[in-house]
């Protein structure tokens, strides 16, 4: 019969390793261990939290010193890189929306539909509503001259672009959008051809699944959007893979 | 469970700041760092003087520290835990791995008898931080019984592994083991952590 010995269980050591009681040998094995449980790993992960607060009893000045030495060591120390490349930085998304736009005019599809056919008519749908005057600023936006129209699909959503780059003003809009996890958004990010993507809003997604929001940004400029589901920080760049790419034509 | 306010007022209003600015230092932000060694500095040199002792080497560690926070600044994960418990976690590591690669355990047995193990809490360092922090812990690890705190204790401030600690107190190996576990479970709830 096999009964649990503290002497040999892993599981009652996250109180060890966490206060770093562990020899290398114990410690590697302990941490390879933490690989595949996912319990140990939770309270080790609260155990660290709460050892780093230990610390904060203990603390006393540094000799001042100290820290022009740390300055100016950091200034000669390299730094490892982000794990996921900020997209600013990172060609190949950028390259695969040139790749997306080419395959596109060989009227190949990636998960992306643009059918003027379908556009004429969910526009001709946009423009009713408008007849029933819910959105002033849209009805004049369907009246630009050099409006841009473009579309995509995935998974089941469908987001549209309605742009015009002379008034430098655009709509998303979508159908079918899953409502995004507690903390994230779904985020609209424009490309130049050049720069990295800028952001130009998070989407709102309704109740029943339909999204609505006005893009930010340099419209003039644009010949692609991107949009992203991720946390809702604020940052400047896209931190995962694009969901969906939309080309716009100039 | 979101934190404790016992834990909010512990870590300060600062510490959102302290994530951001670990963030910006990961992209190369020197000031930003400097900013960071400011809010953390006092407590990173007092954990490793604490465990380390030799001052000269406190400080050689502490600039090792910084230099690491500053090299791996781009692997914090501000989803995964708070930066200064971030930095901390790298200071303890490197005082501990400082303390038992120097002469093992000849050194630091001279230095720490079978009386003086459980020091006074505050007894080496003149204190930076505000008292209420230094309460705060104190209070904290007052909800441990005698024995887990004293295992905690060796292990955090002391440097020992559990295997020395069992050496030390002539207790086995699994009591160790458990009165370390349940005396974090203990801590980590009296400090509100987050499970």
């Amino acid at each position: 019969m096999m009964t649990s010995n503290p002497e040999t269980d892993l599981h009652t050591l996250t109180g060890a390793y966490a206060l770093d009681a562990l020899d290398d040998d114990e410690r590697a094995a302990f941490e390879a261990h933490l690989d595949g449980c996912e319990s140990c790993r939770a309270e080790v992960a609260g155990f660290r939290e709460t050892a780093a607060l230990l610390a904060h009893g203990t603390a006393s000045e540094p000799p001042a010193q100290l820290r022009a030495a740390v300055l100016e060591q950091i200034d000669e120390t390299r730094q490892l890189p982000p794990k996921v490349v900020p997209l600013r930085q990172r060609p190949p998304w950028v390259l695969r929306s040139l790749a997306v736009a080419a395959v596109l005019l060989g009227a190949v599809s990636i998960g992306l539909a643009i059918s003027n056919g379908d556009l004429r008519g969910e526009l001709e749908q946009v423009r009713t509503e408008l007849a029933q005057g819910r959105d002033a600023d849209l009805e004049e936006l369907l009246r630009e001259p050099d409006l841009v129209r473009a579309s995509g699909t995935t998974d089941g959503a469908q987001v549209q672009v309605l742009a015009s780059p002379t008034r430098n003003e655009g709509v998303v809009l979508t159908e079918g959008l899953s409502s995004p996890p507690e903390g994230e958004g779904y985020h609209l990010w424009l490309l130049d051809g050049q720069d990295g993507p800028t952001p130009a809003g998070v989407i709102q997604v309704g109740a029943d699944g339909t999204g609505r929001q006005t893009l930010t940004g340099d419209l003039s400029q644009a010949t692609g959007l991107g949009v992203t589901l991720e946390p809702v920080t604020g940052a400047d760049a896209p931190t995962v893979d694009p969901l969906l790419m939309i080309d716009l034509p100039t | 469970m979101p934190d404790s306010p016992e834990l909010r007022l512990l870590r300060g209003g600062d510490d959102p700041g302290e994530g951001e600015l670990l963030q910006r230092a990961a992209r190369g932000d020197q000031e930003a760092f400097a900013d960071l060694y400011d809010a953390a500095s006092g407590r990173v040199y007092g954990v490793v003087r604490r465990v380390v002792r030799d001052p000269a080497r406190s400080e050689e560690v502490t600039q090792e520290v910084f230099t690491d926070v500053w090299r791996t600044a781009s692997r914090f994960d501000p989803e995964r835990g708070e930066a200064m418990s971030w930095i901390l976690t790298i200071a303890h590591r490197r005082a501990v791995d400082c303390v038992r690669s120097v002469q093992a355990s000849r050194d630091r047995d001279e230095h720490v008898g079978r009386h003086d193990h459980v020091r006074e809490f505050d007894a080496v360092s003149e204190k930076v931080q505000t008292d209420a922090e230094h309460e705060r812990v104190r209070d904290a690890l007052q909800r441990l019984t005698d024995l887990q705190r004293e295992a905690v204790e060796l292990a955090y401030y002391g440097g020992y592994t559990y295997r020395e600690v069992a050496e030390l107190l002539d207790v086995p190996l699994g009591t160790i083991k458990t009165r370390m576990r349940d005396g974090m479970i203990r801590l980590r709830d009296a400090l509100g952590v987050a499970r």
